[in-house]
C-alpha cells in the first residue's frame, strides 16, 4: 500500500478514520434520540460564525475558524431547543427554519464580505464541501485531538447518556437533570460537526452521522453493540474514501466517504438476519404459507366432522373456503410432502398426522373463542373473526395457559365440540 | 436605495413570485411535518441537474427541470421505501436518501468536470440580481426575465392544485384514518404534495439557490401557524408574510450591498421573532393577572 508511505495521505486516513468512528459514536444516540437531522442543521449553521470568525481576526487558520463555527452551532442547537420546547413549533418546522435562517446569515454575511475589500475570503464557503485533500499535519493534530476528548467524554458519560436518552421522564422522576444532558449532547453534537466539515463539508456531515448509526441498526438491539457495528462502519467508510481519492486524485474524499457509509447501509437492509428486508419478505411467506396450509387441514376437518367420508373433492373445498381457490395446488402438495394428505383420483384424504394437525388448529381456534366470550365479553357473531387469525399464532405453551383460564368447557360457544389434547401415540380419534 | 430601475423592478418581482410558490407549497408541508423533506428534495436537485445535463448534453431550461424535479420525486420514494420496507425511521431514511444523492451529484460534477459546467455554489445560494439578464424573448419581443415566467407558471399551479385540493389535503393531514376510510387514497394525495415541492424548489433554486428554498418554504408557513385558526388564513397569511421578507429582503440586501435570497431568509427569520413576540407579548398584556406571571415565566 503506497498510501502508508506517504506521510501526508497517512494524516488524513487517520484523521477521516477518527472522525468516522466518533460520528459513528455519536449518530447512534443521535438516532436513538430521534435527532438524527439535528446534524444536518448544525453543520449548515457553522456557516455565519465561521465568516464573522474571519472578519474579525482576518485569517483563515482553523484555531480561529474553529471557534467561531463551535459558537454559532451552539447558539443554532439553543434555537432549536427554543423554537421546539418554547415555542412549541413541530421539531421537523424547527429543523428546517434553523439550518435556513443561520445558513442565510451566513450566506448574507459572506457576501458582503466579498463586496468589500477582503480580497482572500474565497477559501471560505470551500468549507461547504469539505477539503480532505488539503489538510496538513497540524490541521489533523487538531481533529485528533478533539475526537479523542469526544471519544474520552462519551466513553465516561456513556451510562448517563443512555439512560437520559431511553428514558428522559424516568431521569427527571430520579432526579437526574436530564435537561443537562441534553445540552451536553448537543455540545457533543456541535464539536463533532465542526470537526468534520474540514473533512467532508456540510451536508456530508449530516450522512456521517446518520448513515453508519442506521446501518447498525439493523443487526442489532444492544446499544453497546449498536455503536461498536458503527464506529467500524463509519471507519471503513472513511478509510475507503480516503483510498479512492488517493488513487484517483480528481476524486472528492467526502462523497465516496457518504458512498461507501450508504452502501454498508444498503447491505444491512437486504441481508440484516432479523430486520433485513430479504429476512422479513421469508419469514412473512413462510408465515403464509402455514396460514394456507393450516386453513386447507381446517376444510378437510369440518367435512369430517360434519360426517361425509373421504375422499373430499376440490371444488367441495374451494367452496367453503374461497380464499384457497388460487394456491390450492401448490398447498396439496406441500401437505403431501409433509405427508399429512394424501391425494386420491376423486379428492384429498387426511392421513393420520394431517388429522392431529387439523384438530389442533381447530382447538386453538374454538379455544380461542370461548376465551374470547367470557374474558372479554365479544359477542357471538363477532368471535369467529379473531379466532380465525389468532389459531394460526398460538402455540403449546399459550394453550396450556388457555387452558387454565377456561377450565373444564369442552364447547366452543357456537355449540361445536372442542377436539380433545390426543398425545400422538393413542392417536386415532375414528 | 435610491431610485428604482426596471432590473430592480424585476429582481423584485421575481422575489416575490418566487417567495409565493414557495409559501404556498409550504403550508402543507409544514402541517403534515414534512418540513425536512424540502429540504432533502433541494438538495438533491444537483444530482438531477447534473444527471439531466449528461444524459442529454442540453441546458434547456426545461430539460433541467424535468431531470430535476424527477430525482426530487425520486428523493421522497427512496426515503418512503427506506420507511416503510426497510423499517428505518423517518427523519434517518431522510436523512441517508438525501445526503447519497447529494454526494453522488458532487461525485459525478468532478469526474465530468470538463464537461458540466455547473456551478455548485450558484446552484447552492442562487443569485437573484443576475435574474434580470437572462430574459425571454416572445416573438421577437422581450418580455422580461425568463426565471420570472418560470416561477409565475410555477406559483399559479402551486396556488390552483392548492386551493382546489384543500379540503383533501385537511382530511389526510388532520385525519389521515378518517381519509382512509371514506376512500381518499392519502399516498396519492402526499406525491401530489411532493411533487408541488419538489417542482417549487427546482423553478426557485436559480433565484434563491436551494438551502434557501428550504426557508422560504418553512418559515413564513410557520409564522401564519402562529396566528392562524384555519388553513384558508394560514394560506392567506403566509403568502402575505413571504412577500413582505421578499420585499424587505431586497431592500435590506440593496441597502448594505449582500445577497438578495440570504437577505430574504433573513428577513423571514427576523419577521418569526418580531411576530412571535407580538403574539405573546398581547397575550402577556391582556392576560388576567394570575395567568399573566405564568405566562411570563415561560
Amino acid at each position: 500500500m503506497e498510501i502508508l508511505s506517504d506521510p501526508n495521505s497517512l494524516w488524513v486516513l487517520s484523521c477521516s478514520i477518527l472522525l468516522g468512528i466518533s460520528a459513528g459514536w455519536l449518530g447512534c444516540f443521535a438516532l436513538l434520540r430521534k435527532e438524527a437531522l439535528a446534524g444536518d442543521a448544525l453543520a449548515h449553521a457553522a456557516l455565519p460564525g465561521v465568516t464573522v470568525a474571519f472578519m474579525l481576526f482576518q485569517s483563515h487558520a482553523r484555531w480561529v475558524l474553529l471557534p467561531g463555527a463551535l459558537l454559532s452551532c451552539f447558539a443554532a442547537y439553543g434555537c432549536l431547543l427554543f423554537l421546539t420546547r418554547v415555542m412549541r413549533m413541530k421539531s421537523d418546522s424547527a429543523l428546517a427554519f434553523v439550518l435556513s435562517f443561520f445558513f442565510a446569515l451566513g450566506i448574507f454575511h459572506l457576501t458582503q464580505l466579498q463586496k468589500e475589500t477582503y480580497s482572500h475570503q474565497a477559501g471560505l464557503d470551500k468549507m461547504l464541501f469539505g477539503q480532505a485533500a488539503a489538510l496538513v499535519s497540524h490541521d489533523v493534530l487538531v481533529v485528533a485531538v478533539m475526537c479523542a476528548a469526544l471519544l474520552l467524554v462519551l466513553i465516561v458519560l456513556f451510562q448517563r447518556l443512555r439512560m437520559t436518552s431511553f428514558d428522559p421522564l424516568f431521569c427527571r422522576a430520579a432526579g437526574i437533570p436530564s435537561h443537562r444532558y441534553d445540552l451536553l449532547f448537543g455540545f457533543l453534537l456541535v464539536c463533532t460537526v465542526v470537526v468534520g466539515l474540514d473533512l467532508v463539508g456540510v451536508v456530508l456531515m449530516a450522512a456521517l452521522l446518520i448513515t453508519p448509526a442506521a446501518a447498525a441498526r439493523y443487526w442489532t438491539n444492544d446499544l453497546p453493540r449498536m455503536i461498536l457495528l458503527s464506529s467500524f462502519f463509519g471507519a471503513c467508510s472513511g478509510a475507503f474514501g480516503v483510498v479512492v481519492s488517493f488513487y484517483a486524485p480528481k476524486m472528492p474524499t467526502g462523497p465516496w466517504i457518504v458512498v461507501f457509509a450508504t452502501a454498508f447501509l444498503l447491505v444491512s437492509l437486504l441481508i440484516a438476519p432479523e430486520r433485513g428486508v430479504i429476512a422479513r419478505r421469508l419469514r412473512h411467506r413462510s408465515f403464509q404459507r402455514k396460514i394456507r396450509e393450516e386453513n386447507l387441514l381446517r376444510a378437510l376437518f369440518r367435512f369430517e366432522e360434519d360426517g361425509i367420508s373421504a375422499p373430499h373433492s376440490l371444488q367441495s373445498i374451494v367452496q367453503i373456503r374461497p380464499t384457497l381457490a388460487n394456491t390450492l395446488d401448490a398447498t396439496i402438495s406441500a401437505l403431501e410432502r409433509l405427508g399429512e394428505l394424501t391425494r386420491e383420483p376423486d379428492g384429498l384424504r387426511l392421513t393420520r398426522e394431517g388429522l392431529a394437525r387439523a384438530e389442533r388448529v381447530t382447538r386453538y381456534h374454538r379455544l380461542w373463542e370461548v376465551y374470547l366470550s367470557r374474558m372479554v365479553n365479544i359477542p357471538s357473531h363477532m368471535l369467529h373473526e379473531g379466532a380465525e387469525n389468532v389459531e394460526h399464532l398460538l402455540t403449546e405453551e399459550m394453550e396450556s395457559e388457555l387452558l387454565l383460564e377456561i377450565e373444564g368447557v369442552n364447547q366452543d360457544p357456537h355449540g361445536k365440540p372442542i377436539p380433545q389434547r390426543v398425545e400422538p401415540e393413542s392417536g386415532d380419534e375414528k | 436605495m435610491t431610485e428604482m430601475t426596471s432590473l430592480d423592478l424585476w429582481v423584485i418581482l421575481t422575489a416575490t413570485v418566487c417567495a409565493c410558490a414557495c409559501a404556498t407549497s409550504g403550508v402543507f408541508l409544514v402541517l403534515r411535518g414534512l418540513a425536512m423533506l424540502a429540504d432533502a428534495v433541494s438538495h438533491s436537485v444537483l444530482f438531477g441537474i447534473v444527471l439531466a445535463f449528461l444524459l442529454t448534453g442540453s441546458r434547456a431550461p426545461l430539460v433541467i427541470l424535468v431531470g430535476a424535479g424527477i430525482v426530487g420525486v425520486f428523493t421522497a420514494l427512496a426515503a418512503q421505501f427506506l420507511n416503510k420496507e426497510g423499517k428505518l425511521q423517518e427523519d434517518a431514511s431522510i436523512g441517508v436518501s438525501f445526503t447519497w444523492l447529494f454526494a453522488v451529484g458532487v461525485i459525478l460534477v468532478s469526474a465530468f468536470a470538463g464537461r458540466v459546467d455547473i456551478d455548485q455554489e450558484c446552484v447552492l445560494y442562487g443569485e437573484i440580481a443576475f435574474v434580470p439578464f437572462d430574459t425571454l424573448t416572445l416573438w421577437g419581443v422581450e418580455i422580461g426575465p425568463r426565471a420570472f415566467w418560470m416561477l409565475l407558471v410555477v406559483a399559479v399551479i402551486d396556488i390552483i392544485v392548492v386551493l382546489f385540493s384543500k379540503a383533501r389535503f385537511e382530511l389526510v393531514t388532520f385525519d389521515p384514518s378518517f381519509a382512509e376510510t371514506a376512500g381518499i387514497k392519502s399516498r396519492r394525495w402526499h406525491y401530489l404534495l411532493v411533487c408541488l415541492v419538489s417542482l417549487t424548489s427546482v423553478a426557485s433554486f436559480e433565484a434563491v439557490g436551494v438551502i434557501l428554498v428550504v426557508g422560504m418554504m418553512v418559515i413564513p408557513p410557520n409564522i401564519a401557524l402562529l396566528f392562524s385558526r384555519g388553513t384558508t388564513s394560514m394560506l392567506w397569511l403566509s403568502n402575505l408574510f413571504a412577500v413582505l421578507s421578499a420585499v424587505l429582503g431586497y431592500w435590506l440586501a440593496v441597502a448594505i450591498d449582500a445577497s438578495v435570497s440570504a437577505s430574504m431568509v433573513v428577513v423571514a427569520g427576523c419577521l418569526y421573532g418580531v411576530m412571535a413576540l407580538l403574539k405573546y407579548g398581547m397575550a402577556t398584556v391582556t392576560a388576567v393577572p394570575s395567568k399573566r406571571a405564568e405566562l411570563l415565566e415561560l
